[in-house]
């Protein structure tokens, strides 16, 4: 007999439909964010059929399903890094907004602080892979340290550490506190 | 206030997906957790245009005769039986739908493919919290042109649509029975010496390949009672018998299963209890499903591990991604036909999946209902390879459920 806890609804076939249901969106938005639309849908359908086949060794004593789907996307980021920083370059040529061309509040704040999307690719390309990991699950994924931890398969320490020398980098290239 | 926020709020998002996309991204996981590919091998695509009768074979259905090579048959009478290797029916342009019912009451039909069967499972309490996934079989008849129900809980249709091979009684099964269609009769029985689940014709339409289990593949436990989880229990497939139809001659060969580990090396993972063999598109080799990558695993017929042939197949399907001419090829994301030498996209047909070639021009596939608000509910269309025509062949599923409609498509 195969050994199942509660995580049922991951080892069914039948059921894991909903596992996908639940995560697909968050999943895609957040390759998508890191990489071109056309990869993040392949790589978003991807990180599901790898947890289908690996379902059976989901352990749900070791987090939750968001953590490990994060962590299986993640990974498959880590495939395409160059494609990634090549965004970054092309973003960070992008100068800011013009006035009045949205008038929502974060917008306004952003651009007081002199934050564009321009200056954050620059910045987010200097990071180390795995510092960008770290800020990004957070950033994008909303994740805990714990759950970066999981995602990851790092310890809790690595996650801090990781996450320190990330804030000095972004502080240094843009001047404020971004996180 | 959430960390990272400004990098949340000043990068740039991404738009909702459109449904089209996410249909396909949840058909690949369905790809793979399909137990039984539905579409019958098309080695014979090119048999298939020229419509000639290839021959036919005699079977006796007495039991304990000599073996010896299947023969051509004279006329056919007594209780001889010929076993029908043309495909005379399958005529070119020769479409049959019946979008009026689902499941569909007539045949279905396009090119060289058919829906020769269908199937309609249910869960069945064997004792206690064990319960098994059961199926009805409603088996096309050839005399009335309708599907009919039968009390076989496995079978499989040779190629041609006239002969079926049934087994008898519960799973794993150690009776074989060949089944006229139009008659409804069993014209022989065939002992296995080790109990059967899974059935497959051979290309050729001469030979069956069985595959053994220990216990019934199709088995789960509830857990303390409790509908919504089930145990599933680890494959016991113990191999596969051969059967030469026209000689009845039998051979099992002793072949375990795939796990849900992996082989010693890592490689290819199936956690599914039901691991039935297929035939290669030729018929010189077999192969067993995995649900990880690749999505087969190949062997001798003497159950030898082989090296991969130079085949194309739809993902986790017996199909032949290949036209029949040998010129375009089924390919992967986003699906679409390409020519095979230049790579140049034919056409993306709007489809959940192709399933199979029905001729050189156009294929079987599952489409949506509508804009496909609903991608299970979803029916059979035949397409074009440029993905400019469709015509819709069966009536719509209503959703992804046990107790829907399971196609079997054959060469006809």
């Amino acid at each position: 007999m195969i050994t199942v806890h509660d995580e049922t609804s991951i080892i069914d076939p039948e059921r894991f439909g909903a596992v996908f249901d639940d995560h697909y969106e968050e999943i895609r938005r957040y390759i998508g964010r890191r990489l071109d639309l056309d990869t993040a849908e392949d790589l978003a359908a991807d990180t599901f059929l790898i947890a289908f086949r690996r379902r059976a060794r989901f352990d749900s004593s070791r987090g939750g399903v968001r953590p490990w789907l994060y962590g299986i996307a993640t990974n498959l980021i880590g495939r395409h890094r160059r494609a990634e920083l090549r965004r970054y370059r092309a973003l960070a040529k992008i100068g800011p907004p013009p006035d009045g061309d949205d008038h929502d509040q974060r917008v306004v704040d952003r651009i007081v602080a002199g934050v564009t999307v321009g200056r954050l690719s620059g910045a987010l390309a200097r990071l180390s892979p795995g510092e960008r990991d770290v800020v990004l699950l957070i950033a994008y994924g909303g994740l805990g340290y714990e759950e970066v931890a999981q995602a990851l398969g790092v310890a809790n320490g690595t996650v801090a550490s990781r996450l320190s020398r990330a804030r000095t980098k972004l502080r240094d290239s843009l001047g404020v506190e971004v996180g | 206030m959430k960390e990272f926020r400004l990098i949340d709020d000043v990068m740039p998002d991404v738009l909702p997906p459109d449904p089209g996309t996410v249909a396909e991204a949840r058909a690949r996981m369905r790809r793979v957790r399909r137990g039984r590919p539905h579409a019958w091998a098309g080695v014979l695509v090119a048999a298939a245009a020229t419509v000639a009768v290839i021959g036919a074979v005699t079977l006796t259905p007495k039991l304990g005769d000599v073996p010896g090579p299947p023969r051509a048959a004279g006329p056919i009478a007594g209780d001889s039986v010929a076993i029908p290797l043309d495909r005379a029916s399958a005529v070119p342009g020769d479409v049959r739908t019946d979008t009026e019912h689902s499941p569909p009451q007539r045949l279905i039909a396009a090119g060289s493919l058919a829906v020769s069967a269908y199937s309609i499972q249910h869960w069945e309490t064997v004792s206690g919290d064990l319960k098994e996934l059961r199926r009805t079989w409603y088996l096309y008849n050839p005399g009335t042109g309708a599907y009919e129900e039968t009390a076989w809980q496995w079978l499989d249709v040779a190629p041609g649509l006239r002969l079926a091979a049934v087994l008898e009684g519960d799973l794993p099964s150690k009776r074989l029975g060949i089944l006229d269609m139009s008659t409804r009769k069993v014209l022989t029985w065939i002992e296995l010496g080790h109990p059967a689940a899974g059935l497959a014709w051979s290309p050729d339409g001469r030979r069956i390949l069985a595959t053994s289990y220990g216990e019934h593949p199709d088995r789960v436990e509830l857990v303390a009672g409790d509908e919504n989880q089930m145990k599933r229990f680890p494959s016991t497939r113990t191999g596969f018998s051969i059967v030469d139809v026209a000689t009845r001659q039998t051979r099992f060969t002793a072949l375990g299963p795939l796990t849900h580990l992996g082989g010693a090396d890592g490689g290819p993972t199936n956690m599914n209890a039901r691991q039935d063999l297929e035939w290669n598109l030729d018929g010189s080799l077999i192969w067993g499903p995995t649900d990880s990558h690749p999505d087969r695993v190949f062997y001798d017929l003497h159950g030898q591990p082989h090296a991969t042939p130079p085949e194309t197949y739809v993902e986790y399907s017996k199909e032949s991604a290949v036209s029949p001419d040998g010129t375009r090829v089924i390919t992967g994301r986003p699906l679409r036909v390409e020519e095979r030498t230049s790579g140049k996209t034919v056409g993306r047909p709007r489809v959940l999946q192709l399933l199979a070639w029905a001729d050189d021009d156009q294929l079987i596939g599952v489409g949506c209902a509508g804009e496909c608000a609903y991608e299970h509910r979803n029916g059979l269309v035949l397409v074009s390879a440029d993905g400019k025509k469709s015509t819709q062949l069966s009536g719509f599923r209503e959703n992804d459920k046990v107790g829907r409609w399971e196609w079997l498509l054959t060469r006809r």
